[in-house]
């Protein structure tokens, strides 16, 4: 049932001179070419759009076709329909003398019409069902990622890689307000894009912190709502690299027209490179100490520093740039109690949010970015606020009062970044040998721990040795084949089995967690998914 | 001609019954049903021009890229509410004013069988539309989650959804009224002869929308009752951290808000389904076929409502259960439309005024249930749902299938209550105005919802510019054609044609309503008619 692609409106090119700028000319063109030149506008002109965005992905493709058919059937019908009427206006008038027949019933035809749509209903359908169970089995992923819609912005997890970040919005707030040009992507583009690879199934783990939200990118042909509380899921698979564009598409409050989605699918190549780069950015599977910036730094330079922050991570968009908020909904910050109260009390509510409330965490920004907002907020408008914050006093209340033990405290912070994540600073452990995660291959269907499992033992027990409290997360998989009750029962014999090495080897059993996966497989292929990852707990 | 037991004990003269009482305060009190069919009438023009002008709001805005007229949060407001009062303000009230007053007319019963109550259900409507209006002024503003009023944004929300959902309650309450004593004017009132399948359409299509409205106006009460319950009494219906769904919402509001489609459209088809035969001078082809679709219209109305949902991630039997019954839908409206172009067919076709709304209406319907039937088919509707195709879609049905008639209606009946014939020039010039307008604002917005805008946002990106501004500059035109509307309206009322209306002002027109004088006298068929 599908067409070929030349048969729809995509290729057709206007014929109309496309003006620029707001005169009044171009209302009246605007106009004229709404009564005239509709179906004369075409994709090629994106600024006259009149068609689906062209399609990257075998489930968008259907889409796209199912929209042409049943455009077409329904066109077709139309003008037969009103063809009729309008030969009945035209020669059925009382003005031409024409009389009124009587009739007024008439079982064949009434049967007839009531038969033949049903039929074109029954050709639709079939292509239309064949779409949905395309479109909704989302088995065999190869690689899976979770999004979390937030107030406004969207959260990528790589929850196999062990990273994630947030993407938010990056026009900036002059465009929005008319006091710069507007550029192409604007409203359309974020600072850090989802990135996967070109051909791959994509699993996306659909939910939401705070309320509904939609993950939609028109070219991948997905648009699944994020429900809090709840994970759904939806897939696609790339076909062509490049970067796609998509919006929020369940109203979620004031900004919900500035959490744009951006997709950029990448060559099987250029993504590894990018994986291994970002692993290396977040410090995925590396053991170093967080970097405390120590460093106080000139009051000047955080509140110049803050109000970049303040208007790029999202603190405009309830706060309002002159931080007045929205009067019984979102609090105003001039004049705030908190703000010019305590500072640990306002690094705190910036670290945890505010449950219950659009105020989330903002605990991916670094200590130096908190540590500006807060100053900014506390001296920006009427604020003249007493105490005042430096990336250390953050750094104390991130870590629960005190700066961790083994912290390597750096006197030479790194150059102020913005809203970047790498700064997750997950507490890990001070420098010593033993580089966990460690895996362990097996064989296929085999629960026995393979002749090379020695090196990786020998990691985890240099890691145990080298950290009194540290304990480790045992995690069995399984390739994707043979069923499912089999495959859980073999990933925990697996788990079992290097549990039962690591206590040989005089590791006590309380530091040894057997943690479940939360797939069962992964990994690139058959070989690599049958495993038992270490990881530090 | 004798007189049921009132307080008109003179004579008075020949058959002019307007024995009214003249206070002010009539408007509080009385309980005629033709003076309360006027107030429904008057108070739903109110409310569109409100909903209007939000409307206008809203546009103003979209006009170009950036942030110029409203701030986001109004913004959100604006759309909330404006389809709010556009459904419950506007297009609903209209429909029960047209009942009102021609319901009883054309059965030949006196009155509305609970007539104080009709006093009552009308003046429920005015303290929940200053609840509404109000709502723009509290701390907060008004509701900004959509008219849909998803939680768990409607959870978020400051006093002003408090405020909507104390409105709903009350509409729901008038509207749950009304439609009892529809249903039992209806049932009990007709003129002895006028058997159930002798009805005009207009009363059928209005019984069954009266059953459609007290089997889903509890439903939505009961949803937004949930919801202020969540939002002051600690309940977690639609919280997921305290054992509820979101999404059950959803679930609870469609099987309301699916019907209320047809609540809206049932009546106005019942409306094209008095003027076409008249203005073809041929009677309505398919009667019985006609009742019949719209009542499995109505019933499959409760079996749909799921389709607005496709994308919460329904289960895949879900989306094609849904899907297959949506596509269903297109059956028995298909029959609809074939029936009134029969009517047409070999007809005497005259194009006054009301049959050139109604031609409109059935152009502006017919696309937009083609347009229906597209976001019928789930992989296509993944891909428009909350997209302006979507927005394009709903007021292809609405403006055209509600607002057209509603205008038909007036030019159709005006004549009959205000005993003058409205101007037909200019009511040709406020059809072909409004027609050009509306395409004008909403044919580009399908094109818009295709290349990927979503509704309910007040900045776009720059691909958006020219289609929007297209669309804005054809709703200020329709908003003008509705001030020409009201002008003409008032021409008609103060005899500004000076042709006055006969009894029958339309010589192909049939039923009872016809053999009164026009104006209607204030009391008509005190003595029932006996129809053969």
């Amino acid at each position: 049932m599908s067409l070929p692609h030349g048969l729809t409106f995509n290729d057709k090119k206007v014929v109309v001179t496309v003006m620029h700028g707001k005169s009044l000319k171009q209302l009246f063109s605007s106009a004229a070419v709404a009564l005239f030149g509709l179906v004369a506008a075409g994709a090629a002109f994106a600024d006259w759009a009149i068609d689906l965005q062209k399609p990257n992905s075998a489930v968008a493709e259907q889409m796209y076709h199912l929209h042409v058919v049943i455009t077409l059937i329904c066109v077709i019908i139309f003008v037969l329909v009103f063809g009729v009427m309008f030969y009945s206006l035209y020669a059925h008038r009382k003005s031409k003398g024409h009389k009124a027949a009587n009739f007024h019933e008439n079982a064949t035809v009434e049967v007839v019409w009531t038969v033949i749509p049903f039929l074109i209903l029954l050709v639709m359908a079939w292509p239309a069902t064949k779409a949905v169970l395309d479109m909704r089995d989302s088995s065999a992923p190869e690689m899976t990622i979770k999004v979390t819609g937030y107030q406004w912005k969207w959260g990528y997890d790589y929850i196999h890689d062990g990273f994630g970040y947030v993407s938010t919005l990056a026009t900036p707030l002059a465009q929005i307000q008319n006091q710069e040009v507007k550029g192409a992507n604007y409203l359309l583009e974020v600072d850090n894009p989802l990135v996967v690879p070109v051909g791959k199934k994509i699993r996306l783990l659909i939910t939401a912190n705070d309320v509904l939200h939609a993950w939609w990118v028109p070219a991948l042909g997905v648009k699944q709502d994020a429900i809090p509380g709840f994970i759904r899921d939806a897939w696609f698979r790339a076909d062509r690299p490049g970067i796609y564009r998509g919006n929020c598409a369940e109203l979620c409050g004031k900004e919900h027209g500035y959490m744009p989605i951006v997709v950029e699918v990448k060559t099987q190549a250029d993504y590894d490179k990018w994986l291994a780069a970002q692993k290396d950015k977040y410090g995925v599977g590396k053991v170093a100490a967080p970097v405390i910036d120590t460093k106080t730094y000139p009051k000047d330079e955080l509140i110049a520093l803050g109000k970049t922050v303040y208007e790029t991570a999202g603190c405009t968009g309830c706060h309002g740039p002159a931080g007045k908020g929205v009067p019984g909904q979102f609090p105003a910050l001039d004049g705030s109690k908190v703000v010019n109260g305590a500072a640990s009390d306002q690094i705190a509510l910036l670290l945890n949010g505010k449950p219950g409330t659009a105020m989330a965490s903002f605990k991916h920004l670094s200590d130096k970015d908190i540590a500006a907002v807060i100053d900014y907020t506390r001296n920006a408008w009427s604020n003249k606020a007493a105490e005042s914050a430096q990336p250390v006093d953050v750094a104390k209340v991130r870590y629960g009062g005190k700066l961790p033990a083994d912290a390597a405290p750096s006197a030479d912070a790194k150059p102020a970044e913005m809203a970047k994540p790498a700064e997750t600073a997950k507490p890990a452990e001070a420098a010593v040998p033993g580089a966990l995660p460690a895996k362990i291959y097996f064989a296929a269907g085999k629960k026995d721990l393979p002749s090379d499992v020695k090196v990786s033992l020998d990691a985890t027990l240099a890691f145990l040795k080298g950290r009194a409290n540290a304990k480790v997360d045992i995690t069995g998989f399984t390739d994707q084949t043979g069923n499912r009750e089999a495959n859980l029962e073999l990933a925990k014999e697996r788990a079992k089995a290097v549990r039962a090495a690591l206590e040989a080897a005089g590791i006590a059993k309380d530091r040894i967690n057997m943690k479940p996966p939360t797939e069962i497989t992964g990994g690139v292929d058959n070989k690599e998914a049958r495993r038992v990852e270490i990881n530090p707990a | 001609m004798a007189s049921i037991p009132n307080d008109h004990s003179h004579d008075h003269g020949h058959d002019h019954h307007d024995h009214h009482p003249t206070s002010w305060t009539r408007i509080f009190t009385t309980t005629n049903h033709k003076d309360i069919g006027s107030m429904y009438m008057w108070f739903s023009f109110a409310m569109f021009i409100s909903g209007g002008i939000m409307a206008l709001g809203i546009r103003a805005e979209l006009f170009t890229p950036g942030l110029q007229v409203v701030r986001p949060e109004l913004f959100n407001q604006l759309t909330t509410l404006h389809g709010i009062v556009m459904i419950f303000g506007a297009i609903m009230p209209a429909f029960v004013g047209f009942a009102n007053w021609m319901l009883p007319l054309q059965l030949g019963a006196p009155d509305m069988a609970f007539a104080r109550m009709n006093n009552w259900s009308f003046w429920l409507l005015p303290p929940a539309a200053i609840l509404l209006i109000g709502s723009f002024f509290v701390p907060g503003g008004a509701a900004a989650g959509g008219w849909t009023l998803y939680p768990p944004l409607s959870v978020q929300a400051g006093m002003g959804m408090d405020m909507m959902i104390f409105a709903v309650h009350i509409m729901g309450a008038s509207s749950i009224m009304g439609s009892i004593n529809i249903i039992t004017t209806i049932l009990n009132l007709r003129a002895p002869g006028m058997t159930m399948m002798k009805m005009p359409m207009f009363a059928w299509t209005w019984l069954i929308t009266a059953f459609l409205l007290i089997a889903t106006m509890p439903v939505l009460a009961g949803a937004v009752t949930m919801l202020l319950t969540d939002r002051h009494f600690g309940t977690t219906f639609f919280n997921a951290a305290g054992g509820g769904d979101p999404v059950m919402f959803q679930h609870i509001f469609w099987f309301f808000g699916h019907p209320e489609v047809y609540i809206i459209a049932l009546p106005a088809f019942g409306v094209v389904s008095q003027i076409i035969p008249t203005f073809s001078r041929k009677p309505l082809f398919g009667y019985a076929s006609m009742v019949y679709a719209t009542a499995s219209i109505a019933i499959l109305s409760f079996i749909v409502w799921a389709h607005h949902m496709y994308t919460t991630g329904l289960p895949a039997a879900g989306q094609l259960y849904f899907m297959y019954a949506t596509m269903l839908i297109a059956v028995p409206t298909a029959c609809k439309i074939f029936n009134w172009l029969a009517t047409m067919w070999r007809g005497s076709i005259s194009l006054e005024t009301p049959m050139l709304f109604c031609l409109g209406f059935l152009f502006l319907f017919t696309m937009g249930g083609f347009t229906g039937l597209v976001l019928s088919l789930t992989p296509v509707d993944i891909q428009l749902h909350d997209t302006y195709y979507v927005v394009a879609h709903f007021h292809y049905v609405m403006v055209a299938g509600a607002l057209f008639s509603a205008f038909a209606a007036v030019y159709y009946w005006g004549p009959k209550w205000t005993g003058w014939m409205y101007e037909e020039k200019l009511g040709k010039i406020h059809f072909w105005w409004s027609l050009i307008a509306f395409n004008v604002t909403f044919f580009p917005q399908h094109f818009l919802g295709l290349a990927g805008m979503p509704r309910r946002i007040p900045d776009y990106n720059l691909q958006f510019e020219n289609w929007n501004a297209v669309s804005s500059v054809g709703a200020f035109a329709f908003g003008f054609a509705q001030i020409f509307f009201i002008v003409i309206v008032i021409r008609m009322i103060t005899g500004k044609s000076g042709i006055r209306a006969a009894a029958k002002p339309w010589d192909g027109a049939e039923g009872l309503e016809w053999t009164v004088p026009s104006p209607a006298p204030y009391h008509t068929f005190e003595t029932p008619p006996v129809v053969k």
